[in-house]
């Protein structure tokens, strides 16, 4: 392949070389014909190297994206993931709409704040897919799909393939980096619970903002109850605070359905937690 | 002389061109929408989220450009023809074919926005060619259709020469490379790998032949360009284009999971993609200077051209320089850069382009003659121009500012876009000014005003 490589390197020069002549000549001298047969000549040699290039990069891209881990199950996530048009919105290898996030590396952000657990993480990535946040004033949300679970599913599962493309190394690492989210998994059922409903997906613990705002001393701001109820169902809190979302420049936090008892052992968690930070 | 008024007995051009020109502005309505997004996330929501309103953006970009390549191929090709296609009957149904077509593809957008339901039927949801299959067969038979007609009337009429040759091959590598989007891959990498063949392909290969073409015959009517040289620049410019473009297809091929060998032949080839671009611009500003003793009465075609040579070369060139090399493209790829690029690149290379030859074919078709009101016409220029400008320069500082703070510093994504909110604020702006000069080059299009002089004239006569 480098000979090829090299090789149409050179070609281009030739070509160059020849039209940057012709150019600065006198035009009326150049006979018509020779520019006629050098531009369907150069044509159709360019687009050979190119099929050459293409027949080979399609013979090793198979072990680069680990073919042989397509699943059905990430094929179906690829055509929901056109279904719903998330490429207008998002990117995946750094194409689409630049107005979401990119996705390409979606997958281990999400098992990072769930502290390497990747069970949670891929619970969390469903509830956010079917419970998506809705645009607030100042800050960007997802449509309201009404994703089914076989959907949230197969996405997920496209995304976790997609994430383990070998991408020449992109995205770059950034200069300095970033602290994890949650560092580990804590053993309290709070924290499963915090990590298995995708909170992580949205909310650091004194790492500062992520989606939502970041819950260190979120003890302080509100009391156990209110912590409840807004876990349980923040709609609720909303109507009845008459304010959405409570804090200025967040989106507001969609309701997940999660039981009053895993709502209070979150609050619970949240409240210790501050402790110790 | 070159230059001659041909009587215009054939009209579907008009039609096209009134059909892009909508399309352009509700193009335009819909990237005013969508940057209003960017600062009022719950604008239309949850009716019209963003997603829609963007495909709308870039589906009517892609539309209006068509519209123009096949009102002006059928407007020029007439026209060379002595006025008149061999079959008039056959392009208005190929005019109506399409804008049909359209319609149903546009009508099963809006369908998900109504009925809140998606579907693989209603949009395809891949970047740019999102209408679903069967709108790609029906787009196919269309092309094929178009490229029949336009056969039979060089064959019949016009007669093959370079520059027609040169207009039916961009033509039909544009129908050609669509057939590469009309493939489903599980596989997303070998999906972009191919989906490449169709954007890049079209934006920096086929396309690029059929303005070389247009821009030929331009040239030749609005300069009073000789012919031979007019042939000889199309095969410098087309061959310069294509020689680097194919391979420079590489610039898409750094990061998707293809090897990266890829890194080289696209640093290598795009970094000389400028080269042709460039070449069109002192070419250019050498024609106009030299032949500004040929008086044209178009002055206003004329700047349309000069001026879309110019943004070409900035927003292709320059802008795509810029983020091409690989070592740059890492920090910059997938970000508002390149949203700075790709606006500044498609408007120099082709929405200019289109709004030439439709300044230059209005009057002709309307009046019979060059000579027309060019006031309003002005202020378009320079609000859409001015507009691009500022959009541009705006979503450049907010590229940058991305770069450094998510690429370099790894800070989360929305976290990066709270602090956008300015520049984002400031391509809004421009994306007004460039509504108000739509708005004026619309009212042009449907009811371009005739030269003081004629209306003196006619005055005159009547009393």
């Amino acid at each position: 392949m480098i000979f090829l490589v090299w090789f149409s390197v050179l070609l281009l020069f030739a070509f160059l070389t020849l039209y940057v002549v012709w150019s600065l000549r006198a035009d009326e001298r150049l006979p018509i014909a020779r520019l006629r047969a050098t531009f369907f000549g150069g044509v159709i040699v360019f687009s050979a190297v190119f099929v050459g290039f293409t027949w080979h990069t399609l013979r090793v891209m198979p072990q680069s994206t680990h073919a042989d881990q397509l699943t059905p199950a990430v094929r179906d996530g690829k055509l929901a993931w056109q279904k719903y048009v998330c490429i207008d919105c998002h990117t995946i290898l750094g194409n689409g709409a630049y107005y979401a996030s990119d996705l390409t590396q979606s997958w281990p952000r999400f098992v990072d704040r769930a502290g390497g657990d990747e069970i949670a993480a891929r619970k969390a990535m469903i509830t956010w897919l079917q419970h998506p946040p809705a645009p607030s004033a100042s800050s960007r949300g997802m449509p309201r799909y009404a994703m089914s679970s076989t959907d949230a599913e197969s996405i997920v599962a496209f995304l976790r393939w997609t994430s383990k493309i070998d991408t020449n190394g992109w995205p770059p690492k950034p200069l300095r980096e970033p602290s994890p989210v949650l560092a580990a998994a804590s053993s309290s059922p709070g924290a499963a619970l915090f990590a298995s409903n995708g909170c992580a997906g949205c909310h650091s613990i004194g790492q500062g903002r992520v989606i939502g705002p970041d819950l260190a001393g979120v003890g302080k701001r509100f009391d156990r109850d209110t912590m409840i109820a807004f876990i349980s169902d923040p709609q609720v809190v909303y109507a009845r605070e008459r304010k959405s979302p409570l804090n200025e420049g967040y989106p507001a936090m969609p309701s997940l359905s999660v039981s009053p008892n895993d709502a209070a052992a979150i609050a619970d968690y949240l409240i210790e937690k501050r402790g110790q930070s | 002389m070159n230059n001659t008024v041909v009587a215009p007995q054939s009209r579907v051009g008009q039609h096209f061109f009134m059909f892009a020109a909508v399309v352009m502005a509700l193009q335009l309505v819909f990237g005013l929408v969508a940057a209003a997004q960017f600062i009022w996330p719950t604008l239309l929501f949850p009716a019209s989220p963003f997603n829609i309103v963007r495909m709308l953006h870039i589906n009517t970009l892609v539309v209006s450009l068509l519209a123009g390549f096949i009102g002006g191929t059928y407007f020029l090709v007439a026209e060379e023809g002595g006025g008149a296609l061999h079959s008039e009957r056959a392009a208005r149904w190929n005019f109506w074919l399409f804008a049909g077509g359209i319609g149903a593809v546009v009508l099963g957008y809006l369908a998900i926005v109504v009925t809140g339901r998606w579907s693989l039927w209603l949009s395809e949801g891949r970047e740019y060619i999102e209408a679903p299959r069967w709108a790609d067969w029906a787009i196919i038979a269309v092309a094929l259709f178009f490229l029949f007609n336009i056969w039979q009337s060089v064959s019949r009429r016009t007669g093959w020469n370079d520059i027609t040759r040169m207009l039916v091959i961009g033509l039909g590598g544009l129908s050609f490379f669509y057939l590469f989007g009309m493939v489903f891959f599980a596989n997303v990498a070998v999906d972009q790998y191919f989906w490449w063949w169709v954007i890049h392909l079209w934006v920096e290969g086929a396309w690029e032949l059929i303005a070389a073409a247009l821009y030929a015959l331009l040239l030749i009517r609005l300069f009073d360009f000789p012919r031979e040289r007019a042939a000889k620049y199309v095969y410098l410019e087309a061959g310069l284009v294509l020689f680097t473009g194919i391979l420079g297809i590489g610039h898409h091929y750094y990061w998707i999971g293809t090897p990266s060998y890829w890194l080289t032949v696209g640093g290598v080839f795009s970094a000389i993609e400028p080269l042709p671009l460039l070449l069109m611009v002192f070419d250019a500003l050498r024609i106009d200077r030299e032949r500004r003793g040929v008086e044209h009465p178009n002055r206003l075609a004329r700047a349309w051209i000069v001026a879309g040579v110019v943004l070409h070369f900035a927003g292709a060139g320059l802008w795509g320089f810029a983020q091409t090399l690989p070592s740059a493209n890492r920090w910059s790829h997938g970000t508002q850069l390149t949203a700075a690029h790709g606006h500044i690149a498609f408007y120099g290379a082709y929405s200019m382009l289109i709004i030439a030859l439709i300044y230059y074919a209005l009057p002709r078709l309307r009046f019979g003659t060059d000579e027309y009101d060019q006031r309003r016409g002005w202020w378009a220029f320079w609000l859409m121009t001015s507009g691009m400008a500022i959009m541009t320069l705006a979503l450049t500082v907010a590229g940058i500012v991305q770069i450094y703070l998510e690429r370099m510093l790894g800070m989360p994504f929305p976290e990066v876009q709270s602090y956008l909110g300015l520049y984002y604020d400031i391509r809004l702006i421009g994306g007004v000014v460039m509504v108000l000069g739509i708005v004026l080059f619309l009212a042009d299009v449907f009811a371009l005003r005739a030269a003081q002089r004629h209306l003196r004239e006619l005055k005159l006569a009547m009393a």
